[in-house]
């Protein structure tokens, strides 16, 4: 049973409300150029309500473009996008019932190189700085310790900065936990330097950019897409994961801001309620009083991922403070439940018995809880080697020591083979069985769900992260250090990987993925380059979709009854954010929703 | 804002996930502040705020929010203004027009005072914080460093002070409220 206190809701704010969606109301018209030929691909956004949605479709072959479902009689900033064309941004566009108001576009050609280059996605300008990291270990170092918070190559991080300032920047990332090897450390200010002068960067990212070829428009088939994006928290937050519930609303939380959020997508402009996770004694910097924090943080108990149960509760682990919380939508409530064991619980899945499996990053643990029973299980996961299972057991005591003993700089060293284990992902398979991976130790893990032993298969590729299941018990893996996902086979143990399609080729960062076990189609975050990808299991083709926000960093991915994608921007800090505001975000690959709100599959 | 020495934990969790728990534990006993360094440590910043006044902003309108701080620590001033984003040495304008111009080092001569202004401020609420990121005399953590932190707004200024180990982050040394209509 639970032992934890009991907490109401505490704060109810209610979004928007505006005139009804009919889906006769929208835009409709052309993106032409100067010398009145169509501009194919172009990304037509209309953005509306406050707190905002935005909505973007693309232009078709004819430069034509139809913005529906859009509320009618409201004033909209209407936004057009397309690299190597200046944006165009006009406001006060009013929509009509029942008739999709003309709206045509021309657009100008830039001139100046250095601003198509501004708007390439940050992989773009991450690529010039990956080819000067030479070996192989310097490259998946930095790729798995410094694009796990925000990208890197966006405009935040690519700026030139004198090498103390680089330097302090590295040393403060590496207390937060992006720790690099010393040697990569003393480098690197200077390869960012190079790597990114605008003198030769602009060149090497802009040549042939007049060419028809460059920067291609998305196929025919992609350009059907339609996404939509809704302004959620502000620019201190972390939407760190969101799901679909069976009702149909979003929920998402807000890590930096101990917040649960509900969007409501059916109401035009989305409406938003918000719910303060309950902190209890935990101070700012939770329980583990992290050396640091990003500056605007209100973190304490910091929520970091969420699912529902059979009941429609939502199981959310709070990371730095130690806890599960169990939210019920019927009455708003929260119930608290502290840990027996383990630092800084991190992802979780729910069985179907309603148990609650979660891994535990900090001290190498895999977590079970059943709420029927009350019963707790705190798995010990095999560390690489007897040294580091020995650290690891030994983390209770050197918290409990370093009260007296000064252990800084010592715990937060290099981002090669001295970091943790750190179990990560976790999901469960149709037959029952636990699997989850240890990201920096580079394998997968198996826990049998009754008598919990565990067995490890070392992956063939870095940095396994979020992985699921499809339909057929195939787990499929991303490797977020190694530019691919994985197939693998729990029956024959065999991985079969593919490279992922982002280009320039070999800098995509995949975060997550998650597999719509209706169709067996895996989506896969784009979490470098602004973009989702899918991938027809079928077929083995990728299909990639440009999202319409510059710095749109994604974590985690969840699917609508109507085979929609639901995701999150959770770029942190949020100020690096076009707009610099998070955003929950739906892509709708087969075209303008028809209903705005579906359950969770 | 902390007085005295508050021992931190120091293992290093990141926030948004363990990418780097490191294992290599080495470590060196803590020293207790003595009652005689503690009160050393006040002194220095109680002098350190008290020397602001030799030392004013000039009288430029908006806010002005000065840190000060010895030459044996590099300190961080960090302003988060109303829109939560935040000046500092890495991150030079925010979105509200807040500048850091130079990020006062090691290297840099005394009186070491570091400073983020904001000429044309919104009203709203704003947070200081006080980072500890290295030392320029070599010692070892916890290392504490004395500093004061003043804020000048409205022809007002409020002064305060504290003490901040090495590589701690306070995030919040004080926060204060701009109303509409005032600067
Ligand atoms: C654990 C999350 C996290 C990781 C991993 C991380 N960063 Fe950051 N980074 C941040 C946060 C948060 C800030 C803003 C600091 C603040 O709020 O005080 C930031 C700021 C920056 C900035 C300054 C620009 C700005 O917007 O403030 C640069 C440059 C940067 N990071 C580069 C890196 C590099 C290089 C790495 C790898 C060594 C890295 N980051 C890894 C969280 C992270």
């Amino acid at each position: 049973m639970m032992n934890g206190l009991r907490f109401t809701k505490v704060l109810l704010l209610v979004g928007s409300v505006l005139g009804s969606v009919t889906h006769a109301a929208g835009f409709q018209g052309s993106v032409l150029d100067e010398a009145g030929e169509p501009i194919v691909g172009a990304m037509v956004t209309a953005r509306f309500s406050t707190p905002f949605q935005e909505r973007t479709v693309f232009t078709n072959d004819q430069g034509g473009f139809e913005l529906t479902g859009l509320p009618e009689s409201t004033d909209h900033l209407i936004r057009v996008r397309r690299i190597g064309w200046h944006d165009v941004r006009s406001g006060g566009h009013m929509t009509a019932a029942d008739e999709l108001t003309p709206l045509d576009f021309t657009m100008v050609r830039h001139t100046d190189p250095a601003l198509v280059a501004a708007q390439l996605p940050a992989n773009h300008w991450y690529e010039l700085l990956l080819n000067k990291l030479e070996s192989e270990h310097d490259r998946e170092q930095f790729v798995r310790q410094c694009t796990f918070c925000h990208q890197q190559g966006n405009p935040a991080t690519r700026l030139q900065r004198d090498p103390e300032e680089w330097s302090k920047i590295l040393a403060l990332m590496a207390r937060m936990g992006a720790g690099l090897d010393e040697d990569l450390r003393e480098r690197v200010p200077e390869l960012f330097n190079t790597a990114y002068d605008p003198a030769t960067a602009v060149p090497a990212l802009t040549e042939g950019w007049q060419d028809p070829d460059f920067a291609p428009p998305p196929s025919e088939n992609v350009r059907q897409a339609v996404v939509d994006e809704f302004q959620l928290g502000g620019r201190s937050s972390m939407q760190h994961d969101m799901i679909v519930h069976p009702s149909g609303d979003i929920y998402s939380v807000d890590m930096t801001t101990d917040t649960l959020f509900r969007l409501d997508p059916g109401v035009p402009g989305g409406s938003r309620e918000w719910f303060s996770i309950p902190r209890e004694d935990v101070p700012l910097g939770g329980v583990m009083g992290l050396a640091a924090l990003p500056s605007n943080s209100e973190m304490h108990v910091g929520p970091h991922s969420l699912q529902a149960d059979s009941k429609g509760a939502i199981w959310i682990t709070l990371a730095t403070g130690n806890r599960l919380a169990k939210f019920d939508p019927s009455d708003d409530s929260f119930t608290i439940e502290p840990l027996p064991g383990g630092i800084y619980p991190h992802t979780l899945r729910i069985d179907d018995r309603d148990r609650v499996w979660y891994t535990i990053a900090g001290s190498n643990h895999v977590g079970m809880y059943d709420p029927d029973s009350g019963q707790h299980e705190t798995i010990r996961v095999p560390a690489r080697s007897f040294g580091e299972a020995v650290m690891l057991r030994m983390i209770p005591a050197f918290i409990w020591l370093s009260q007296y003993i000064d252990l800084s700089g010592a715990l937060g060293a290099g981002g090669g083979e001295g970091v943790g284990p750190v179990p990560y992902g976790i999901d469960i398979a149709p037959n029952g069985d636990i699997w989850f991976s240890q990201l920096n130790a580079h394998r997968i893990g198996r826990i049998d769900p009754e008598t919990f032993e565990v067995a490890m298969i070392d992956t063939p590729f870095t940095a396994p992260r979020r992985m699921r299941f499809d339909s057929k018990g195939n787990l499929w893996i991303p490797g977020f250090s190694s530019n691919l996902i994985s197939k693998f086979n729990p029956e024959t143990l065999e991985f079969q990987s593919y490279t992922m399609p982002t280009e320039p080729l070999g800098t995509e960062t995949p975060y997550s993925l998650n597999v719509d076990r209706r169709t067996d189609t895996v989506w896969i975050c784009g979490t470098n380059s602004d973009t989702l990808i899918s991938f027809d299991t079928a077929s083995e083709v990728f299909t990639i979709y440009p999202l319409p926000t510059q710095v749109t960093y994604t974590r985690d991915i969840d699917f609508d009854s109507e085979g929609r994608v639901w995701t999150s921007n959770s770029n942190v800090p949020a100020w690096q954010i076009e707009t610099g505001i998070p955003r929950v975000l739906r892509l709708s690959p087969r075209g303008t929703p028809t209903s705005e709100v579906s359950g969770g599959q | 804002m902390r007085w005295g020495w508050v021992p931190a934990i120091r293992l290093v969790l990141p926030f948004a996930l363990t990418g780097s728990l490191a294992l290599a534990m080495g470590g060196c006993a803590k020293p207790a502040l003595s009652d005689v360094q503690l009160a050393t440590l006040k002194a220095q910043a109680q002098a350190l705020a008290d020397n602001f006044e030799a030392s004013p902003a000039d009288g430029s309108t908006g806010i002005v929010v000065r840190l000060a701080f010895g030459e044996e620590a590099d300190l961080d001033l960090y302003v988060t203004d109303p829109l939560l984003d935040t000046v500092y040495f890495a991150r030079h304008e925010s979105g509200t027009g807040g500048i850091i111009e130079a990020d006062v080092r090691c290297d840099t001569p005394g009186p070491r005072i570091e400073e983020i202004r904001f000429p044309d401020p919104w009203p709203g609420r704003y947070r200081v914080g006080v980072d500890h990121p290295q030392r320029c005399d070599g010692e070892q953590s916890p290392a504490p460093a004395a500093y004061a932190v003043t804020v000048h707004a409205n022809g007002e200024t409020y002064t305060t002070n504290g003490i901040v180990d090495l590589e701690y982050f306070e995030v919040v040394v004080l926060e204060f409220e701009i109303e509409k209509g005032g600067s």
